[in-house]
């Protein structure tokens, strides 16, 4: 009898491990340390259910027409699938495309050029831009302190339904957080799970020869800025990083984009000016050497046959995880 | 700067009573706003003082649990009361703005709630002074100049540590002399700081050298 009792609460330890793994989206241990670490204390799931209503919810916007997963779906991992600029209230285009959601917490800056300095503060930038939400933070409490769902849910998360800015961002960030993407097959092959065939193993050889000193294993991103040899679109005059550090050094560098689920985070770039990943590698495969500003990573000559450039882009396949791009505890919530 | 303009500031009332270890034993901060017969008008005079740390010869002392301070003289809560801790203060130190620590932590709450209007948002950090009114010298449209000083980053940070001596004994006041910063700049030739850069350091570094620590008459 005590013996089962034992084994049943082990087993009831098991399963709390197995639902905090499930929820609070731990990472694997081949990821580094993350950046942004949240006391599990603090992690609770209706932070994070918070967060998500309010990620999904238009109220955060001016005329109550656009929220955050506007731009960002969640079967895109969290990306703007089609749209190479963002799009906000009244119809209005921005400058940049709506970069992708997720592995936020070892991310140093946030934006393309870095402007935010903390994942709590970043959806300030979306709420009061009058290409995006165009709303001032002030006024979305007012919105929801005048909603009795809202009033709940802060109740729930936080024990009282005080509805002030830091409770809100901060459970926006609970729930930016719980999105982990760390199931694609590229995983599977590192936990020895799987191996690759031969086009994928070939890829994989080629991406660590060329992308790898940039877009760094296992997140795909050393999450610096880079010039990478883009011609300079006159109709947006995006000078990037220089826009925020203000060193002349700085001009038109980006920062580099994390490769996982780059399959379904279409169109490519900053601009959103590729559609596809072969358009993509044919820019790499054809940079001006004589542009010296690039990024010095890219001053070299490529020469990609046209199947190695298949075969690297077969390798980019295996970074999708369709475990998180379809994982129902991201999706639209349900009715409150 | 234009003849025409009159002296114009802002009064913090620091009152410090050093003779006695009581209750009575404050430092108090009020506003007064003279009132303007000149040139320049001034719709918004916000900042955040941080910090504030007073001294006698052998201690420190914080002067507040949460050392941020949001003044804002549109508002008439704009008062603080502290209780000085030493009976023989000689220095009193503060920043003027926000420092770097606090700009990287996150969304914070209180007198740093980004809701407070003193938080940029197309680029992370706090705004550590708004100064805006208008005036017919001004060119900018509508005569209207307005000033966000802040930027927390090498090489652009904008706060600055102001320390002043006290006279044991005396009570005393801290003024911001306005007059002054409207002299160090030309509303001429500069209306519109918005963001971090070598003009927030200008406008921050005058707006600090307005602090001066003013005797109580009797």
């Amino acid at each position: 009898m005590r013996n089962r009792i034992l084994l049943l609460f082990v087993l009831l330890l098991c399963i709390a491990f197995v639902s905090i793994n499930k929820n609070m989206s731990l990472y694997p241990k081949y990821f580094p340390k993350p950046i942004y670490e949240i006391e599990s204390t603090k992690r609770t799931k209706l932070k994070i259910e918070l967060g998500r209503v309010l990620f999904y919810d238009p109220i955060l916007s001016k005329d109550n027409s656009i929220s955050c997963a506007s731009c960002h779906n969640p079967y895109n991992a969290f990306a703007h699938v089609d749209h190479s600029l963002s799009h906000g209230i009244n119809d209005k285009i921005g400058k940049r495309n709506a970069p992708v959601l997720f592995n936020l917490a070892w991310h140093k800056s946030f934006m393309w050029d870095g402007a935010i300095n903390h994942l709590d503060v970043q959806a300030l930038a979306p709420i009061a831009h009058p290409d995006e939400m165009g709303e001032t933070i002030s006024n979305v409490l007012l919105k929801l302190n005048r909603t009795q769902t809202y009033k709940k849910l802060y109740y729930q998360a936080y024990g009282d339904s005080l509805i002030n800015s830091e409770r809100t961002l901060k459970s926006i960030s609970q729930f930016l957080l719980s999105l982990t993407s760390s199931n694609s097959k590229y995983d599977s092959m590192l936990l020895g799970k799987i191996t690759f065939n031969e086009q994928e193993q070939n890829g994989y050889r080629l991406f660590r020869l060329h992308c790898n000193s940039c877009h760094k294993e296992p997140l795909f991103s050393d999450f610096s800025f880079k010039n990478n040899g883009l011609f300079i679109d006159s109709s947006l005059n995006d000078f990037g990083r220089y826009t925020i550090s203000l060193l002349p050094n700085d001009s038109f560098k980006f920062k580099v984009p994390t490769l996982r689920n780059i399959e379904f985070s279409y169109p490519y770039m900053h601009d959103g000016r590729f559609k596809t990943l072969a358009q993509v590698m044919n820019h790499y495969n054809s940079i001006d050497l004589n542009n010296k500003k690039i990024s010095p990573e890219l001053h070299r000559k490529f020469n990609l046959t046209s199947n190695e450039k298949v075969d690297i882009i077969v390798f980019l396949r295996t970074l999708t995880d369709k475990k998180f791009l379809f994982d129902p505890q991201h999706a639209y919530p349900k009715k409150q | 700067m234009s003849t025409s303009f009159r002296y114009y500031s802002f009064l913090f009332l620091f009152f410090l009573n050093n003779a006695l270890a009581t209750p009575l034993t404050k430092i108090k901060v009020v506003l007064n706003r003279p009132k303007l017969t000149d040139s320049i008008d001034i719709d918004v005079f916000k900042c955040y003082l941080s910090n504030i740390v007073i001294s006698d010869s052998n201690n420190k002392k914080d002067l507040s649990p949460s050392n941020y301070h949001l003044l804002d003289f549109a508002n008439s809560d704009t008062e603080f009361l502290f209780v000085s801790p030493f009976a023989n203060a000689n220095s009193l130190e503060f920043n003027l703005g926000i420092d770097s620590t606090i700009n990287t932590a996150g969304a914070l709450g209180g007198q740093l709630d980004p809701s407070n209007g003193m938080y940029w948002t197309w680029q992370s950090g706090y705004i550590n002074f708004k100064i805006e009114g208008s005036s017919p010298i001004c060119t900018a449209r509508n005569h209207e100049f307005q000033f966000h000083a802040g930027g927390y980053a090498y090489p652009y940070n904008s706060l600055n540590e102001i320390k002043h001596e006290l006279l044991p004994n005396k009570p005393f006041h801290l003024e911001i002399d306005l007059a002054l910063f409207f002299n160090l700049i030309s509303i001429k030739s500069l209306d519109h700081v918005m963001s971090p850069g070598p003009n927030a350091i200008k406008i921050s570094k005058a707006l600090a050298s307005c602090f001066k620590i003013v005797e109580d008459e009797k």
